[in-house]
């Protein structure tokens, strides 16, 4: 069992130095297949009668992989082109090399682009309303994506991009430097003298940093007792929620998954810093997955109580496949489940203190102030 | 073992300093690093046309799945029609379609004209399946349904990124079974569910009177291989009444046989071309008139009535009418398919009908996407009141005056 797991590592080494003719050489062995050859067979017909010409080989493939990720039902499992992984990568980063301007198309295809404060485009002279015409060296047209133009102005930061715009009817030039355009996950601020506010809105790279940052201006505030705020956190990144449970929890398990065929559990991981002060936890219908892996984990520690409605319920587990044209594919690997083996996938997490939206007030946050007033008196 | 392979995983992806994540609609996502392709059983190599296609990217995915799928990943053969199925719906033709053996055995079954089904008309309509006819007396008008309704599921199965095809065999079956239809209907908030006994559909080909004693009314309900022959009879009866005038109804004609199309064109028309067709490499055929049409006398007027489910043969025959000037269309605009499917059978006995031509009417009008607009457009009335037809009538007494 083991000696063939090290070969196939072997394999997945050799493939990583010599990848182009690796691949060759099973597209040889495998598209003889005599199960596949069905696939050729249909292939050949629709390229010499098929009224008229076909995509390229590469949509070609890509329909074909979308075909076969179709067909398992899992809306998890899917396959993503690289323009679309690029973007997806930047958004799990927290981060990207960017001008720093929202970028939106109009119903009748042309990109509009509006500053962000501060930022390199602004700088530069980029107006709100200014319709993008040409990125370096391509044309934007209205059959191009939204994806698509966003990967042009993006790019590595330090490097150069030119901007072609039109205003009312004029055309201009732009030479814009890159640099960091960052998305915060995290955002905080004192409720009352002591109670701590801390949103975290995704799981990205960079969210274990910066609950830290705010933790540790919290406290130089005098902050002692928190409210953590996880609803309509979709999830994100498990490894980042791992690390976001150190900063609250000493010790113990966090999560365990199940795959095809094996159990694994994931520790705490110990962080800088850990706080003790008391706490809960806000979470709604959109809490999910890596929020629920934080929030269940805090719950049965018995370190919050969960405030808000029964939690979203999304226990899969997703590996993201970069594949060797630069797409990739998320497939779901595994379940997870909480600590004490409650399953989340349907189920979702039972608030300990159930709230209901009220009109014209945030009944989740008078509900915890509520909690900390009980316990202060006391 | 997975342990390991994680770990391990996790230095290669340090090798390859590829971060992956995930984020979005609530996932949660963990690194993996660039995987390549894992022998499975070794292929037995047989001949294969030559294959050009770079197509290492499909067998990584492929790999991967059937490693890591954490649920159940279905038999290699059918994730292969799976990946037939995903290049044609890559095509954006709604009529190029794929059916497995099993599927492609029901289909050949049809050939003949009558089948068991429900007794409506359906086409895909930007992705949805629109009925176009619920044709009296059947199973499908007795339900309740209405053209305009969309299906939206059949016995539960979501319609949504199927062909034409695949949701038509859905709907049709054995007679005495029942069919569970999930239906929006515009207007209502919610959608409705409608159970329908199959029934063998036998639609009468062609039926015809002579309205008023003056005008001979031929309604034609599809090109199947006796309808030219059909329309001749009636033809060789109603002519000899001297009617002022001929209505030619193919209002709900969802269309047939190419050739069938030509033959009945051909008893009105007698200037060729008939229509033009265009293959891929932008070659083109006429198809000429036959000849010894039996009402192609220019002075007994022609009306060809029309609606939305006119389509394909239908619209042939209505446009070769109209560009030789033998008669004007009434009604209203025709459905658009002006395309021509060729079936290939496969190796192991599955299906490809491929969308090998489209379809221009004489004057070189494209039949397809847009439809054809009629001369004189009456909207459909309400109730059981023909207006199209009246109008019809109107037309022809008035040339007369």
């Amino acid at each position: 069992m083991r000696k063939i797991f090290l070969s196939v590592l072997l394999i997945l080494l050799l493939a990583a130095s010599y990848g182009a003719g690796f691949g060759t050489h099973w597209l040889i062995s495998k598209k003889s297949s005599p199960q596949f050859s069905l696939f050729w067979e249909a292939l050949e017909i629709l390229k010499r009668d098929f009224y008229k010409p076909l995509p390229d080989d590469r949509q070609i493939t890509y329909a074909a992989i979308r075909g076969v990720v179709n067909q398992l039902g899992d809306p998890y499992t899917i396959f993503l082109e690289p323009q679309a992984r690029s973007l997806e990568k930047d958004t799990l980063k927290g981060e990207f090399g960017g001008i720093g301007a929202w970028v939106r198309k109009t119903e009748d295809g042309r990109f509009i682009l509006t500053p962000m404060d501060g930022y390199p485009a602004q700088r530069a002279g980029i107006k709100d309303g200014d319709e993008l015409i040409r990125v370096d060296e391509t044309n934007i047209t209205p059959e191009m994506s939204l994806d698509q133009v966003l990967i042009l102005v993006r790019g590595p930061i330090g490097t150069y991009v030119n901007i072609v715009v039109r205003r009312g009817g004029e055309e201009l030039s732009f030479r814009i430097r890159r640099e960091k355009i960052e998305t915060p996950s995290v955002e905080w601020r004192l409720l009352k003298p002591e109670l701590a506010y801390i949103k975290i809105a995704t799981f990205t790279e960079r969210t274990p940093k910066e609950l830290e940052q705010a933790l540790r201006n919290l406290q130089s505030q005098g902050a002692s007792k928190l409210v953590l705020d996880l609803r309509g956190n979709p999830g994100g990144l498990i490894e980042s929620a791992l690390r976001v449970g150190g900063y609250f929890l000493k010790s113990g398990v966090m999560l365990h998954e199940r795959y095809k065929d094996s159990l694994k559990s994931y520790e705490v991981e110990k962080a800088p810093m850990l706080v003790d002060w008391p706490m809960v936890v806000l979470v709604d219908s959109g809490t999910a997955s890596a929020a629920e892996i934080v929030a269940g984990a805090l719950q049965e520690a018995g370190r919050a109580k969960l405030i808000g409605e029964r939690t979203y319920g999304k226990g899969s587990v997703q590996w993201v496949y970069d594949l060797s044209d630069g797409s990739s594919l998320h497939v779901t690997v595994a379940q997870w489940f909480t600590p004490n083996y409650r399953k989340v996938e349907g189920n979702g997490l039972e608030p300990d203190i159930k709230v209901e939206p009220r009109e014209g007030t945030d009944a989740w946050i008078e509900e915890a102030l509520l909690h900390f007033g009980k316990g202060g008196a006391e | 073992m997975k342990a390991l392979r994680i770990l391990a995983m996790a230095l290669l992806a340090g090798v390859l300093s590829t971060a992956s994540f995930f984020v979005g609609m609530g996932v949660g996502v963990r690194q993996v690093p660039i995987p390549s392709p894992i022998p499975m059983a070794t292929p037995t190599p047989v001949p294969t046309p030559e294959e050009k296609v770079d197509f290492s990217v499909f067998w990584e995915a492929w790999d991967i799945l059937e490693r890591e799928f954490y649920g159940e990943i279905p038999p290699a053969e059918e994730r292969m029609y799976s990946a037939i199925k995903g290049v044609i719906s890559s095509l954006g033709d709604p009529y190029t379609s794929f059916l497995n053996p099993k599927q492609a055995s029901l289909a050949r079954q049809d050939i003949t004209g009558s089948f068991e089904g429900i007794g409506a008309v359906v086409d895909m309509k930007e992705g949805r399946l629109v009925i176009v006819e619920v044709i009296e007396g059947q199973p499908a008008e007795k339900a309740g349904l209405k053209s305009g309704d969309i299906i939206l599921k059949v016995d539960d199965k979501p319609i949504e990124n199927m062909t034409l095809l695949e949701a038509v065999l859905l709907i049709r079956g054995p007679k005495g079974t029942p069919v569970k239809l999930t239906v929006y209907r515009e207007g209502l908030e919610e959608p409705f569910e409608v159970t329908i006994i199959r029934q063998r559909i036998e639609i009468p080909t062609l039926s015809y009177k002579m309205l008023d004693g003056k005008i001979a009314y031929i309604k034609l309900r599809e090109f199947n291989e006796i309808a030219p022959k059909k329309l001749r009879e009636a033809l060789k009866e109603l002519i000899p009444q001297k009617p002022v005038g001929i209505i030619l109804d193919l209002r709900g004609n969802p269309g047939g046989l190419l050739s069938a199309a030509v033959e009945v064109a051909s008893q009105f028309v007698d200037k060729s071309p008939i229509l033009i067709e265009k293959t891929k490499g932008g070659e083109t055929k006429l198809f000429k008139a036959v000849p010894g049409g039996l009402a192609t006398d220019p002075t007994i007027p022609l009306v060809v009535l029309v609606n939305g489910a006119s389509a394909s043969a239908s619209e042939i025959v209505a446009g070769a009418i109209r560009d030789h000037g033998r008669g004007i269309l009434l009604g209203e605009k025709t459905l658009g398919k002006g395309s021509v499917q060729q079936p290939f059978t496969l190796k192991d006995g599955s299906e490809l009908r491929v969308t090998t031509a489209r379809w221009f009417t004489p004057s070189g009008e494209a039949i397809h996407g847009t439809g054809l607009t009629p001369d004189i457009e009456v909207k459909a009335g309400e109730g059981d009141k023909d207006v199209q037809l009246e109008k019809a009538v109107e037309y022809l007494l008035g040339l007369r005056k």
